[in-house]
């Protein structure tokens, strides 16, 4: 059977009970996912690289522990963004970066604005005026399109926090994309 | 944050940008690296006994307790029969009989010893520890 057609709930199983095989067809399915809210946390691809191992390890070590009442992802995703934070506030601990220093105050006014970048560009731009811990959190509401309780399930945070966090980085984030947003906005217009 | 934001809407610019980007691309070798360290034994950590146990420390509390209250109750140097080998005579110092008779004397032998055995295993369970 072909690794796609195999579902979460048949791979689950076979893992749990040491099948790496069918935890090739789980790592295959979520690496990219993983691999994206470790690097949007530390904004590093070796630290990513790291964590996402990290991340896959330990889903594999306690993949009996799994219940199965809950989706799978939500499950990965959680021990992912709790990893991912573990590591950055190890990192910070041991020295503070620049980009650290940066990341928590940066200017958009300041910054070399990507204005020809592509959207991938323009996207990891503005999420780094965000804190690192906040742009695991847009990625989760924009990108894998998570509810405000499952973001709290996710990240352990309380449902207030999340929801202020949530309301001040969307703001900041419309703030910093307006630009890019209207200039696009104008393009599908004058394309039309 | 109202009942409107507690799921993205649909028609968010926002959201649009991160749907196009999508996912970050992870490296093309991770399940081998995964593989990989699955593979290798998990370094069991043994968590080392305490090097006296509470039942230890009690125990030399107790006796510490002990000798201590048998030291000071009625320690008036006694005109008995001496509790320690008559050194005073033997070693021809006539006020030292005095001191050895004391109960003092037994305690703070007695302290030191105990004292002594403690450090002793405490010496001999580091040395295990570190495999000195």
């Amino acid at each position: 059977m072909a690794a796609h057609l195999v579902e979460d709930h048949q791979a689950i199983p076979l893992a749990a009970a040491g099948d790496q095989r069918a935890f090739g067809v789980l790592i295959g399915r979520y690496k990219h996912m993983v691999y994206t809210v470790g690097r949007r946390v530390l904004r590093n691809d070796m630290d990513a690289e790291e964590v996402t191992q990290d991340v896959f390890v330990k889903a594999f070590r306690q993949l009996r522990d799994f219940q199965g009442s809950g989706k799978f992802s939500t499950w990965l995703y959680s021990i992912a963004y709790r990893t991912a934070i573990s590591a950055l506030r190890s990192r910070k601990e041991h020295s503070t970066s620049l980009e650290d220093l940066q990341a928590s105050g940066k200017d958009p006014a300041q910054d070399p604005t990507p204005f020809n970048s592509d959207r991938k560009a323009i996207l990891e731009w503005a999420l780094s005026t965000l804190p690192a811990e906040d742009a695991g959190l847009m990625t989760m509401f924009y990108l894998e399109e998570m509810s405000v309780e499952e973001i709290v399930t996710v990240s352990g945070l309380g449902a207030s926090n999340v929801k202020v966090r949530l309301h001040r980085c969307r703001k900041k984030l419309f703030e910093v994309l307006q630009h890019h947003l209207k200039e696009e906005a104008w393009t599908l217009t004058t394309n039309e | 944050m109202d009942a409107d934001n507690e799921r993205v809407r649909k028609d968010d610019p926002v959201r649009s940008l991160f749907q196009d980007v999508g996912h970050l691309s992870a490296p093309t070798d991770l399940e081998a690296v995964v593989f990989e360290r699955l593979s290798k034994p998990v370094v069991a950590i043994r968590p080392e006994p305490a090097l006296i146990s509470l039942n230890g420390w009690l125990s030399v509390a107790a006796l510490l307790v002990v000798l201590v209250v048998a030291g000071t109750v009625g320690s008036a140097p006694s005109g008995g029969p001496s509790l320690v080998p008559d050194l005073a005579s033997l070693l021809r110092v006539p006020e030292l009989a005095s001191a050895l008779n004391s109960r003092w004397t037994v305690v703070a032998i007695a302290v030191m010893l105990a004292l002594t055995t403690m450090d002793r295993l405490l010496f001999s369970r580091v040395r295990t520890f570190f495999a000195l």
